[in-house]
């Protein structure tokens, strides 16, 4: 496995990039890790595998700016974190049968309660309540503006899991603005 | 009444504010690099799979040399050298600062990491580049500028400046070079001279509390000439 993502460190400016990268955020990786894991080896782990997906993608953070090269190490290394929590505590992937069915319920568009009653606030607090495995891939979304396919190749998930998280995580959202919205009336 | 194309665009338009403004919330929430620095550490294992990641060229010996590899390791040398500034530099605003700097030499590899920091952000260029050379790049990690000159055969000069801070460290190869101490403008130097010319020398040197490095495949006399062309005004 190892020397297949190795291949990808092709040039000595790349290997230079990366060496970077670690040597300037390697605590910054480690310390989000720890936020969820609590095990320093474990966490240690979850940072190496968050290193061989940055070798995998080194192209992209050539062109990033200093906020966007911390933030994708953070939502690299929270992803990583998470899958080896998941494999700890014997968590599969929520069903996608699951989802899907969830996906057929109708609900109404709640924009009026977002436009009123301050509810762009609630929507940023609603986000910040979000389960980690939707929150990333809003992240991902919206703040680097990545395309779904490369969402799903960042974080080692199928196309069709990307879409149906983004479109839990808004539903969610939208759900929770229609609750508030009712509690103010 | 808005139409539902309009409603969803305008639902996405804040959802994009709302999830960056969120995520920075989460980012300002994060210690500074040098403060996790004091809270946490990497164990020298997992600094060695790293290392591996970073020098793809040896890892196909990594397995046979693995026993050998981790005895030399704890026989490696740790040198920690405090350097009154004072007396090696001329500058008066240099000369009041104390670096620390910790050398640690193992089998394949020296590692710098500094416990000092350093404010400054002054990229110091060279005034020398080897004929046919040109700034081809710069790039920007962190704090870290890396500044990439080539010539008309692509051949590449690397030179790294960061100002130096508390855990801030690299490494680099030193089975494939030649160490040696020198003198870059009367402050001391660490040369590695590549043994081959597909290998890659190596000048290390602490300036106005900088870390610089110089990495090039060119002749040593080369990269010396342009380490001395930096020089702090």
């Amino acid at each position: 496995m190892l020397p297949l993502y190795l291949s990808f460190i092709d040039s000595e400016q790349e290997r230079i990039k990366f060496s970077q990268i670690y040597e300037q955020y390697r605590y910054t990786m480690l310390h989000t890790a720890m936020q969820i894991l609590k095990d320093h080896d474990l966490a240690e782990d979850a940072v190496h595998n968050a290193c061989l997906k940055i070798i995998e993608h080194l192209p992209k953070f050539f062109e990033l700016s200093r906020n966007k090269t911390k933030s994708l190490l953070v939502i690299i290394s929270k992803n990583k974190a998470i899958d080896i929590l998941r494999k700890e505590q014997g968590l599969a992937l929520t069903p996608l049968e699951n989802v899907e069915n969830s996906l057929n319920s109708d609900y109404e568009d709640p924009l009026e309660a977002l436009i009123s009653h301050d509810g762009y606030q609630r929507l940023v607090g609603s986000i910040a309540k979000l389960n980690d495995i939707y929150r990333t891939v809003l992240q991902l979304k919206y703040v680097h503006d990545y395309t779904n396919q490369e969402i799903a190749e960042l974080l080692d998930i199928s196309l069709n899991n990307v879409n149906i998280r983004l479109y839990r995580a808004k539903l969610f959202l939208k759900e929770i603005l229609k609750e508030d919205e009712g509690h103010d009336q | 009444m808005i139409s539902k194309e309009i409603d969803n665009h305008l639902f996405e338009t804040l959802l994009k504010l709302a999830v960056t403004q969120d995520h920075y919330h989460e980012l300002a929430s994060i210690p500074s690099e040098d403060e996790l620095s004091g809270q946490y550490f990497v164990t020298p294992e997992f600094e060695r799979k790293i290392r591996r990641l970073i020098r793809k060229e040896k890892y196909s010996h990594i397995p046979k040399l693995v026993g050998q590899y981790i005895l030399k390791i704890a026989a490696g040398v740790a040198i920690i050298l405090a350097l009154t500034l004072g007396t090696i530099l001329t500058v008066p605003e240099v000369r009041a600062t104390v670096l620390n700097v910790i050398i640690e030499w193992f089998d394949t590899n020296t590692s710098y990491r500094f416990s000092e920091s350093s404010e400054t952000t002054v990229v110091l260029r060279p005034s020398y580049l080897p004929t046919g050379f040109h700034e081809s790049s710069i790039s920007q990690t962190g704090s870290m500028t890396t500044i990439i000159y080539k010539d008309i055969e692509d051949n590449s000069i690397y030179y790294i400046c960061a100002p130096i801070h508390a855990g801030y460290s690299f490494a680099i190869d030193n089975e494939h070079s030649d160490h040696s101490q020198i003198t870059i403008n009367g402050i001391k130097a660490d040369l590695y001279k590549a043994q081959t010319d597909q290998d890659s020398t190596h000048i290390i040197w602490q300036e106005n509390q900088t870390s610089l490095h110089l990495m090039s495949t060119i002749t040593y006399q080369e990269l010396i000439k342009m380490a001395e062309s930096i020089q702090i005004k």
